[in-house]
């Protein structure tokens, strides 16, 4: 939906619930974004997957309250600090792997409960 | 707050850049113009010449430290202030007020106080 499109047609109480309908849309893409790029770290140390790893967690931790998502924080504060640390160092410790898979499936599941409605509704 | 306010707002999160732009032109009237990264908020400033500019720290290619830099380099940009938003609570004080920057907003943060505390940060200049 465009912006314009928006502004004439939807009140402001419905683009903010649009607004939180595409956050909560785009949720498992974010975390598709962490799996994917954990799972190339996997095979190896790689740059780039290290730094989006360690962006698209740290840009949830940072997003997520502001939807009202606050269950999300700690999943993605862990994966956070993980990320950065990978990053930073230039290298993946494997045996913290399952452990981050671990993590990973955690805020998997706080995403689920948050986009089932549970919380987060632009109205609270 | 006056309805001609201008916000320039570059954050890499799409979500939240939606979010805060609604709410501070809902919330506090001003108008707000975006960008999705350093380089097309740097633009967007220089065209605009915003009363403030809302400087996400943590920007892939070029993050807030280096566009606050390139902004204060600038004579046409330079007198902008520049307010970070970030997750980083650790982010060094001293380093924000060395390259000019008037101040932070951490993150999380409530949307509806975002302009309050923008204003407060900017000591009313808005």
């Amino acid at each position: 939906m465009s912006r314009e499109y928006a502004e004439d047609f939807l009140g402001e109480d419905e683009l903010l619930a649009e607004i939180f309908r595409e956050f909560r849309q785009g949720l498992p893409e974010r975390v598709e974004q962490i799996r994917a790029s954990l799972e190339v770290l996997a095979e190896g140390y790689d740059r780039q997957a290290a730094e989006l790893f360690y962006r698209t967690a740290h840009t949830l931790k940072g997003t997520a309250p502001s939807f009202g998502a606050h269950e999300l924080v700690e999943p993605a504060t862990v994966l956070t600090e993980v990320g950065k640390r990978w990053y930073e160092e230039g290298s993946v410790n494997l045996a913290e792997l399952a452990a981050v898979r671990g993590d990973l499936e955690l805020l998997n599941a706080a995403v689920e409960r948050y986009a089932s409605g549970s919380e987060g509704d632009a109205s609270e | 707050m006056t309805s001609s306010f201008q916000v320039v707002l570059i954050d890499d999160d799409p979500d939240l850049r939606k979010l805060v732009q609604l709410t501070l032109e809902f919330t506090a009237g001003w108008e707000v113009t975006t960008a999705a990264n350093g380089g097309e908020g740097i633009e967007a400033i220089r065209r605009v010449k915003p009363d403030v500019a809302v400087v996400d720290f943590m920007m892939p290619e070029m993050d807030g430290y280096e566009v606050c830099r390139r902004l204060k380099q600038d004579p046409e940009t330079a007198d902008i202030p520049v307010v970070f938003l970030t997750a980083r609570k650790e982010l060094d004080e001293v380093k924000v007020a060395e390259i000019g920057a008037r101040g932070v907003v951490v993150k999380p943060f409530e949307p509806g106080e975002l302009a309050e505390r923008l204003l407060e940060l900017c000591g009313g200049e808005v």
